[in-house]
């Protein structure tokens, strides 16, 4: 049948999604009845029995379709839904986890906060959070608007030039949530997609801790790829935790052998399409911000690509 | 009875005379009004030719509009396909909503307007009618030039709402933005000088007797719609102004990294944006609220409450442009506000709704092809509306803004309360301008194709949005299952464009221009605009006793006809039209109007080559262009305000009136004080920048220093305000030289430029620069905004005393004179706020 | 082994015949002509005409590696030039059309040779090939029904893909799987492919018409096994090359090769 159903909008999996998901359905039902009132009401008017088109034709029944209805309609929802709106805004407590994501043209980076708001973890493009618990997102923009939406977790919000909009997501149970940049934000913006992922909050405690070990060591340093890694220039732009590429333009490559997809969400992770990133990322996602690197011989790119790999 | 302003209401009974007048007064009608031939027909000036050119040229960008719909629809018709590649493809879409927002759905409105407002309300034109010439041909150059930068790849492509920093130059360094930012604020220039023409129209010109309780609702609607681009569009000038100043300057107003916001831009721009919607929605309400009426053959049920609504839509929809932007973490409180009032804003649209449906009850409406668009417009635009109530809804638009689910909820309010109306109202009117009506047969043929189109394009949208999809974006990856419905919209969308081949079709066989035999009134309304008609619209003026004057005075059309109402024939021998009192519309003056000018044409062709001269920075040119643009300009009004040698004249059955007319109750008056409104309105959005861009990013801002030169300052705007009014007195006076009250005025234009040479150069002396912070930036930009005025009046001073020496200033009151003062008197006052406002604020207090 | 006959009614020849008659304008080129009196065909030229150029446009845009070229603005043009070839009663249609049929006959001249050498060459082809007896089919049926048959044959040349090859048949293999396949492993990161739309990358060789190839990665035979192998681990078999071992499983292999001849002869 038909796989599109339901769709991520319909079909939460944390409670601020959940409720959004009820108002959803609430808002169907009411557009239902509404436009089945006003179809009714015109099917009387024109094809109804004279004296039903004399009920409809009368200015009672204007005031009773057009101002009572509405206004009752209208103001239950609006009760409704300001109420939901105060609930899903409710002060951040603060002892929350703390991820900073900042909107780039066209990826997203990653930065894991500590209690004091200091950055301790980098990554790009995906996002992991233990199930079952709120993760408070502050959402900054590097160059234009953005906007952050995985629809199963949340509603969206913009990532705007110096401001910081804080956000709040949660999901009730370990899994993989899909989402994609939401404000226009030119060239290749249909290929910025973003991916969580919610672990188990043992396993969650486990990966954090094992990232934060790995940022100290250099992985794989002696071997061609590392050394090509530096003088191909790729750490002018990009950052490996503990060796000397500490670029900030593109994204973080400390932990981009565990991702599960590249180029911000579009393909799946591994030497072969790493190789086919590097050498000409501009043929995969144009316009994106990468140079293609067609100067590299094969055995250059393999050796980069592995080295890559063992980065996780 | 109550009389407005002295007019005696007795005498209307004197309408319609016992006997008819001759025939040969018909004869020296046409002759005054007659159009020129060959290529003089394009300085024609007659609403019939301008509303129909105007028409056409916006039709026709709705069909470019809509090819470039398909081309879009049909790249996402299935994933990652490459009909368009990226580039193309985001110029497509930016360019399809900029052509459909300002080239096609409001100049459509005015177009509309500016065909049958006239003979809607028996004037026998507008009242500026090359002030129409000149926002047509604007429209036409500039509009048509603006799509032509699709063909060589320099469309904008920022998305039609153009965020900065997206299209700033840091992002779009190209001219694309630019294109956007001088050709639509361009346009807007014109469609605010059609929504004066417009306003002044109703207000001033209605047939004798034709209350405001009297009047069509086309020109409610119209009324309101006129107003609200004066007060809306100034926003959307001064943000293009802006932004536009910042690309060409690098003075930080939307640039974050330097004090600036680039929230500024999406207040400023949906305050004119979400007021743009009903904008577009009011006047086509209008047209279905007489299609109703005249198809279901009974008056319309409840036109207080369309008339309440209307004022009401027109209200509470500037209480609403923030719904645009629940998504960019807005406090909650003001949230709240905006959620309230676009719930609000669906009450009044609830009203019409339902009148329309009461209308069709009461009457007996056979379904021909106008009904069919109005019942199928007011289906669509229900389902549109109950989309609009969900998105208001604060939490729910966190998840639907952005996606598909949005642009199904556009189009849908667009279509079902814009274009389907339309629709209905070109087969409804075309016998005003054709000599055959179009085919009833083809034409359901079109209708049934646009419905079915129209739903299976957008219907299975909204739930490509719940899935996940977001909009504008040039293709997506497969198996996120956005396929199907994707492909749906697209044949939906061929559907829908074969709706519009049929109409097309349908044109192409039967609509044949006239001025004269017209097809006539093929579904029967009561309305002035169906009295016989000729280039000079309607033989005499007549007396509007009732709402439906044609069906409750079976005799109004042979006695308009055989002149037995108000102005049989021209009094003065020039083109002419009754000037009526704006409330109870009792005859005021005979006001001449303006024939057939090169002049507007050529000012509008110059004043769209300077703007898209300087797109293109082809600077020398466009210098040159512009003094050309302001000299066709003056030299079109060298013509106006000059007395007719009758100083008052019998406009029939001793009915005497006068003809020139000056002060509060005069067109002109009227016409100033709008351009006043827009340039108040441009004014009050800087200062809510000014303060809006502070209270974001005070740590930018420094106290200013000096303070005592705002005294120097302040007193030189007063005392240009003192001499302007001084000049005003002397005019009055017989005894003095006509050049005494002139030279005041020419003081006056004196001071206040030196005082603004004096705040420019005490502010260049503080060291506040306007590419370092968002203050220098705004500040300096609120100078420029009153040097602009400045220029303004000194021009109109020199304009003036070009007019003294010609001696063709007249005492004690000139049209010219009071223009030229009241401008100066808004000039200097803007100019004291501004200094005052710089020094005093922030922290000067 | 099929040894071709002296005279043989070579479909190649014939399918070159047919372009040239509608070229030509219904002007008989051949001597050997079965159709009495092809007025039809200058009838139906120009609409052929147009119908090729268009399925020819979009062919080369879905195959075209850049993203920039202006699919619609080639359209158009197809369109135009075709409408005003029209007008002036086919005037200008030769000298319009000859290069890019020219090019379609060139490339189906040289398939059928190719599939027709190689089957001599591998010794598999004991019965007549599947192509062979296709093509015979079409031509018989042609000349029977030549205004309906032809039409859609001349798309058919331009716009689709001639059968796969019986020797680049591969017991049990999923074409179909495979396409899944080169998506999740992401093949198209480095290779552009026939019928994969995104990505289209541009770091390996293009595998359009791989099948026709004679040499994989230029050393080894282009034989379906090899293929499969090579896939999945390219360095084992080509010390060197420039390809990365993948991610995926033998059997995915085995159906990404199956999709690469269904999908790469022209």
């Amino acid at each position: 049948m038909f796989n599109g159903w339901p769709p991520p909008v319909l079909d939460p999996a944390g409670p601020y999604a959940g409720s959004i998901s009820l108002l959803s359905w609430i808002l169907f039902a009411m557009a239902a009845v509404v436009l089945l009132v006003v179809l009714v009401a015109l099917y009387l008017a024109l094809f109804g029995r004279r004296e039903l088109q004399r009920k409809v034709g009368g200015k009672t029944a204007i005031w009773a379709g057009g101002v009572a209805f509405p206004l009752v309609v209208l103001t239950a929802l609006l009760v409704y839904g300001l109420s939901l709106t105060n609930h899903l805004s409710d002060p951040i407590r603060g002892d929350e986890m703390r991820v900073r994501i900042t909107g780039e043209m066209w990826w997203w980076r990653v930065a894991y906060l500590d209690a004091q708001g200091q950055e301790i973890i980098l990554d790009a493009n995906e996002l992991h959070i233990p199930a079952g618990q709120p993760v408070v997102l502050e959402l900054e923009s590097a160059d234009v608007i953005h906007s952050f939406w995985v629809p199963r977790l949340s509603g969206k919000l913009d990532m705007i030039p110096g401001r910081r909009n804080l956000m709040r997501i949660q999901a009730n149970t370990p899994g993989t949530f899909g989402g994609q940049c939401a404000e226009y934000c030119g060239g290749p913006h249909a290929l910025m997609g973003f991916t969580v992922i919610a672990h188990d909050p043992v396993q969650f405690t486990r990966l954090m801790e094992a990232r934060l070990a790995r940022a100290a060591i250099a992985v794989d340093a002696t071997s061609a790829g590392a050394r090509l890694f530096d003088t191909a220039g790729c750490s002018a732009c990009h950052r490996i935790a503990g060796t000397d590429a500490n670029g900030v333009a593109g994204p973080d490559l400390t932990h981009v052998g565990s991702r599960r997809t590249l180029g911000a969400g579009i393909l799946p992770n591994n030497r072969g399409t790493l190789m086919g990133w590097i050498g000409n990322s501009q043929a995969i996602k144009p316009n994106n911000r990468m140079p293609p690197y067609t100067l590299l011989s094969s055995e250059q790119l393999m050796a980069l690509a592995s080295y890559l790999e063992a980065q996780r | 009875m109550t009389s407005e302003t002295g007019f005696d209401p007795q005498l209307f009974d004197r309408f319609p005379t016992a006997e008819a007048r001759p025939q040969s007064e018909v004869d020296e009608l046409e002759r005054i009004w007659a159009a020129p031939k060959g290529w003089a027909r394009l300085t024609v000036v007659n609403n019939n030719y301008i509303g129909l050119w105007y028409v056409a040229t916006a039709f026709l960008f709705f069909l470019l509009a809509g090819l470039l719909a398909l081309a879009v629809r049909t790249q996402l018709s299935l994933p990652l396909l490459g009909v368009l590649p990226q580039e193309t493809y985001n110029q497509f879409f930016t360019m399809h909503g900029t052509v459909m927002m300002f080239l096609f759905a409001v100049p459509v409105m005015e177009a509309l307007g500016v065909m049958l407002l006239p003979q809607m309300l028996a004037a026998r034109d507008l009242p500026f009618p090359r002030l129409s010439a000149y926002a047509f041909w604007a429209y036409f150059v500039g509009g048509l030039s603006f799509f032509c930068s699709l063909f060589v790849g320099l469309a904008p492509d920022g998305g039609w709402f153009m965020y900065p920093p997206l299209t700033s130059t840091t992002y779009s360094p190209g001219i694309n933005a630019d294109f956007w930012l001088l050709g639509i604020g361009f346009i807007e220039i014109s469609a605010i000088a059609g929504a004066i023409e417009i306003l002044v129209g109703i207000l001033k010109t209605r047939a004798p007797g034709m209350t405001l309780a009297r009047m069509p609702l086309f020109a409610w609607a119209m009324l309101v719609f006129a107003a609200m681009i004066l007060i809306a569009f100034p926003a959307v000038i001064l943000a293009t102004l802006l932004l536009e100043i910042e690309r060409a300057l690098n003075w930080p107003f939307f640039d974050a990294t330097r004090g600036g916001d680039p929230m500024l831009w999406q207040h400023m721009f949906w305050f004119f944006g979400h007021p743009e919607v009903y904008i577009i929605f009011l006047p086509a309400a209008g047209l279905v609220s007489m299609m109703v009426a005249s198809l279901s053959k009974t008056e319309l049920v409840g036109y207080q409450l369309i008339v309440l609504a209307l004022l009401g839509t027109g209200f509470i929809s500037f209480g609403v442009w923030a719904h645009h932007m629940f998504a960019t973490g807005m406090p909650t409180l003001s949230v709240g506000f905006f959620s309230a009032a676009s719930m609000a804003v669906s009450i009044p649209a609830g009203i019409q709704v339902f009148s329309w449906i009461a209308t069709l009850a009461t009457g007996k409406p056979t379904f021909n092809t106008p009904t069919l668009f109005v019942i199928g417009g007011l289906v669509t635009f229900v389902m549109g509306g109950l989309t609009g109530v969900m998105v208001a809804m604060v939490p729910f638009d966190w998840q639907v803004h952005d996606t598909h689910f949005i642009v199904a909820h556009l189009h849908y309010v667009l279509i079902g309360g814009a274009v389907f109306p339309v629709f209905a109202a070109f087969y409804y009117w075309v016998g005003m301008t054709s000599s055959r009506p179009l085919s009833e047969r083809l034409g359901k043929w079109a209708f049934w194709l646009m419905f079915a189109g129209m739903h299976i394009t957008f219907l299975p949208m909204h739930l490509t949005g719940l899935m996940g999809m977001p909009r504008r974006v040039y293709t997506y990856l497969p198996g996120m299952q956005w396929e199907w419905t994707n492909l749906l919209s697209t044949v939906g969308a061929f559907v829908l464009a074969a709706g519009v081949a049929v109409f097309l079709l349908d044109l192409a066989r039967n609509f044949r221009f006239t001025a004269e035999d017209d097809a006539g009134n093929t579904y029967g309304g009561g309305t002035l605009e169906w009295l016989p008609t000729g280039l000079y619209s309607t033989r005499s003026i007549p007396v509007v006793r009732s709402r439906q004057p044609l069906w409750d005075d079976p005799n109004i059309c042979k006695d308009v006809e055989e002149g037995r109402y108000m102005l049989p024939f021209s009094a003065t021998g020039l083109r002419e039209t009754l000037i009526t009192s704006p409330i109870r519309a009792e005859p005021q003056y005979l006001t001449i109007m303006m024939g057939p000018s090169v002049w507007p044409l050529l000012a509008a062709v110059f004043t769209a080559g300077f703007f898209l001269l300087m797109t293109v920075q082809a600077y020398i040119p466009a210098v040159i262009c512009l003094p050309l643009a302001t000299i066709s300009i003056l030299r079109w009004l060298w013509d106006t305000d000059r007395p007719a040698k009758q100083a008052e004249v019998d406009v029939g059955a001793g009915v005497i009136l006068p003809t020139y007319v000056t002060g509060p109750s005069s067109h002109g008056w009227w016409a100033i004080i709008c351009v006043l409104v827009v340039c108040f309105m441009i004014f009050v959005m800087a200062v809510f920048g000014y303060l809006f861009v502070y209270g974001i990013h005070p740590e930018y801002w420094t106290a200013p220093t000096g303070q005592w030169w705002a005294v120097p300052i302040v007193a030189g705007y007063g005392a240009a305000a003192l001499l302007v009014l001084y000049g005003w007195r002397l005019l009055t006076r017989e005894k003095s030289t006509l050049w005494s009250p002139t030279a005041a005025v020419l003081f006056a234009s004196g001071f206040i430029l030196a005082a603004l040479v004096l705040d420019w150069f005490s502010w260049r002396a503080q060291g506040i620069d306007p590419e370092l912070t968002s203050q220098g930036a705004l500040s300096h930009a609120m100078l420029a905004l009153e040097a602009q005025l400045v220029a303004i009046v000194l021009l109109m001073a020199g304009y003036l005393a070009a007019r003294t020496s010609r001696g063709l200033v007249t005492r004690p009151r000139n049209t010219t004179f009071d223009v030229t003062c009241l401008f100066l008197l808004y000039t200097a006052a803007q100019g004291a706020a501004t200094t005052l406002l710089l020094r005093f604020f922030p922290g000067g207090v | 082994m099929v040894k071709r006959e002296p005279g043989h009614w070579r479909p190649a020849v014939a399918w070159e015949w047919k372009l040239s008659v509608v070229l030509r304008d219904g002007l008989p080129l051949s001597r050997r002509q079965p159709l009495g009196n092809p007025s039809h065909l200058r009838v139906v030229a120009p609409a052929v005409g147009i119908g090729l150029k268009l399925t020819n446009q979009i062919a080369s845009v879905k195959s075209s590696q850049s993203w920039r070229t202006g699919a619609i603005a080639q359209t158009i043009h197809a369109v135009t030039g075709e409408t005003g070839v029209g007008r002036s009663r086919l005037g200008t249609a030769q000298s319009d059309q000859v290069p890019v049929l020219r090019q379609a006959i060139r490339r189906f001249a040289l398939y059928s040779c190719a599939t027709g050498g190689q089957r001599t060459q591998e010794g598999r082809g004991g019965k007549e090939g599947a192509t062979h007896q296709h093509m015979r089919a079409i031509a018989r049926r042609s000349c029977w029904f030549p205004s309906v048959g032809l039409l859609p044959l001349m798309l058919g040349v331009v716009a689709c893909k001639a059968p796969p090859d019986q020797r680049q048949f591969l017991p049990q293999a999923n074409a179909a799987q495979g396409k899944i396949a080169i998506e999740s492993a992401g093949c198209g990161a480095c290779h552009t492919m026939p019928g994969i739309r995104w990505p289209k990358g541009k770091v390996g060789p293009n595998l359009e018409g791989l099948a026709d190839r004679a040499l994989i990665a230029g050393v080894l035979p282009n034989r379906p096994d090899v293929l499969a192998a090579y896939i999945r681990n390219a360095p084992s078999l080509v010390p060197g090359s420039g390809m990365p071992a993948m991610p995926i499983t033998q059997n995915e292999a085995r159906d990404i090769a199956a999709y690469l001849y269904e999908q790469g002869g022209e």
